[in-house]
Formats: structure tokens, sequence, C-alpha cells
């Protein structure tokens, strides 16, 4: 199943990834985000506020600067 | 003193020769241990990342601007919370103005403020801020001086003889506690402005608990040695102007959050390979210059003579960035 929203947040600073992040979020009650991010404290502060929202993450590294968060519900 | 990154950084510009505040200069082996245990705890958790490209003049510029607020309250946020826990009670008006500055910070970043992203670099990009620092232990051993002119040392290294720089501990001693904070830093993701930012911003209180426990152990330490003095006069290093004091650090606060992190964070950016956070600390190594050189530094008298109107430039120049930058390539 494909991803509703895919959001791109390599490349930018804290705490901009995890708002970009929620932002969309806030307007899905349910359904796939797909987030592409280049560091693990972008992938850390986007799992920890989506969990806490109710959602279900999983992180896959896809090479060395590169990760999909997978956030569902 | 406790640690302070600005006071340190002000410390590391005077020893450099950039100003001549003859109390302040000594080469703080604790900035070079940041750095180097932040590199070392990044290389060996493969998140060494050399990057760079996100706005690094504004950087630069946001930088000079934060240690010029922080140099006119005497302090980075790391020491107003050790100022706090000793009891300096002027402190809590620099804490007050530091979340002020990052509470309009938010304000930017909900606006959708961005520097813009950076781009990976090669693995040499990584390596600038590790190498400068060693060159800098280097310059702190060897102690190199070109003889005396007029009877005072003609540098290239300063170093004070009295006041708060000449007041330090044992070189290696120094390097390895820097060493140990920069690798813990670097795993807990350490940042005193995020801790509040993201308590704001997201209702995340994580970075929180690290400040929490920064001032419990400093009060527990300060109150075992008998050196909590609850007071707002005779504090050491610091002025009783409520005022500026908050001034000075709205100013730093907001220039830290639009750079994305309080001081000590940038110095463990560094570490990790992030270029943009190298040029915001050589920003702050000749902000701290300037400080001293245009008397826009506070002493234990009060503030700079040109302390206020630096703090109001530099607020007005921070809220026209928080403006005007946005990422021209948003998601979505």
């Amino acid at each position: 199943m494909g991803a509703n929203i895919v959001i791109d947040v390599q490349g930018l600073s804290c705490p901009q990834p995890v708002l970009q992040v929620s932002k969309e979020l806030k307007k899905l009650a349910t359904g796939i985000v797909e987030v592409l991010a280049d560091s693990e404290i972008a992938c850390e502060n986007i799992a920890r506020m989506a969990t806490h929202a109710g959602w279900k993450v999983e992180v896959t590294q896809q090479n060395k600067d590169t990760f999909k968060i997978l956030i569902q519900k | 003193m406790g640690v302070c990154v600005a006071c340190f950084v002000r410390d590391i510009s005077g020893a450099l020769g950039f100003h001549r505040a003859n109390v302040v200069q000594y080469i703080r082996p604790e900035i070079v241990g940041f750095v180097i245990g932040s590199f070392l705890a990044a290389i060996a958790c493969r998140e060494f990342r050399p990057r760079c490209g996100s706005a690094p003049l504004v950087r630069f510029f946001l930088g000079m601007l934060s240690v010029m607020g922080a140099l006119v309250f005497l302090g980075c946020p790391w020491r107003a919370y050790l100022r706090l826990s000793g009891g300096d009670l002027n402190a809590i008006w620099g804490i007050l103005g530091l979340a002020a500055g990052i509470a309009i910070g938010i304000i930017f970043l909900r606006m959708g403020f961005s520097l813009g992203r950076n781009w990976p670099g090669p693995k040499a990009l990584g390596w600038t801020m590790p190498v400068l620092m060693l060159i800098l232990l280097a310059l702190v051993i060897v102690a190199p001086q070109f003889g005396l002119m007029d009877g005072k040392p003609a540098g290239p290294i300063f170093f004070s003889t009295n006041g708060p720089g000449s007041q330090h501990a044992p070189i290696f001693l120094s390097l390895g506690i820097g060493i140990l904070i920069g690798g813990l830093a670097q795993r807990s993701r350490f940042c005193t402005v995020g801790a509040i930012r993201d308590l704001i911003l997201l209702r995340d209180a994580h970075l929180f608990y690290g400040i929490l426990a920064l001032v419990i152990a400093a009060f527990l330490t300060n109150l075992s040695l008998g050196c909590f003095n609850p007071s707002f006069a005779n504090q050491p290093i610091a002025h009783t102007n409520a005022l500026w004091n908050f001034g000075g650090m709205l100013l730093a606060g907001l220039a830290f959050t639009l750079a994305g992190g309080c001081p000590g964070r940038q110095l463990f950016l560094a570490g990790e390979g992030d270029g943009d956070a190298g040029v915001f600390i050589l920003g702050m190594l000749v902000g701290a210059g300037i400080s001293h050189n245009y008397s826009l530094a506070s002493s234990p008298t009060g503030p700079g003579i040109y302390g206020p109107t630096i703090v109001v430039i530099g607020i007005v120049l921070c809220v026209l960035i928080g403006l005007t930058f946005r990422d021209p390539r948003q998601s979505n």
C-alpha cells in the first residue's frame, strides 16, 4: 500500500523536520505518511512525536545517509 | 565560573588576540574537548556526517549576535543555569530573557522560518573543526611567544595573568572533562535551547530533563561545598541590571533558536561534521572579539557603554532574519 503523502526533511536543521511532519499528521485522522530523513536525531524526534500522537512508526535505513520513516494509523 | 561556552569562546578570542581585554585571554581546552568528544562519539556510533550549505553566512552573523547578547548577560544558557544553581538570582532575569527569545524564535518557526537545507560534503569538511580544535590545543600547550612589546607579551597567543582568564584547571584535566561532556552530549542530544523550544513547540520534555539534571546536580554540589549564596548582589562575574540581563539573553535565545540550538549544541554538531555549526562557532569567536573591542560586553559593574545598543540592533536583525528566510524547496 502506497503512502498518502511523502515528506522530504533531508538537510533541514532542528526542529524543522519534526515540525513539518507534525503539521501534516495533524491534518490527517488516519493514513500512511512516508518521511525521508538524513539523520538519526531527525528520526528519533519524528518517531517520538508520532508515537506520542498515537501513530505506528517504522524506521528503516535506506543507505548510509537516508532513512525512511513510515508512519501509519 | 563553571563551564560557559560564551565565556570560554570569548577567552579563546582574547587568547588569539582578537581582543585585548587582558583578564579574559586563555585557550580553553574544554571547548576543544567538546568538539573532539562529539567527533569521537559520532565516529564510534556511525553518526559522523560531513554536511554544509544551509545559509552559512547568516549562521555566522547569528553566532556573532548570540555571543554579543550572551556577553551582555555574562554567560551562555549553561552558565545561566549554573549561576542560578549557585544562588545568583540575577540569572532568573537571564533565563526569562532566554525563554522569551526562544518563544519569539518559535513564532518564526511556526511561520515557516528556515535557513534552508544543508548538503552532504566530503569527509575533509567534517574533519575541519576537529583539526582546528587540535591546532588550538597545540597552541595552548606550546604557548608560542614573539617576545615583549612595551614590556607586555606581544603574542601571538595571550594568557591572562589575573582575572577570570587566569583561573583554570590543568590543561589535560580540562580537556578530558571536555571530551567526556562532548561524547555524552552527542549521544544524549543535550541542548539547553532545544529543551525549552521543544517544551513549548511540541510539548516534548525529554531535553528539558537534561536541564533539570544540570540544575539539580549543580545545586547539590554547591550546597554540599557551601557555595550556595542566594542573592542579587556580589555574585561572581555577574551584574545586577535586570533589564539588560533579560535583554541580552533574549537576543541570545532568539539567535540560538534561529540557528537551531544552544552554543554547546553547535559545538557538538560541529564535531559530528556539521560545517554550518562550525561557521556559527567562528561567528561567536569574532563576535566575542568585537564585544570587547567595542565596549559591548558587560562587567561586574554593569552593562558596557554600547551593550544595550547592540542588544536592540541584534534583536531587530534577528527579527528581520526570522521574517525573511524560508526554505526555497518546501516539501509537498
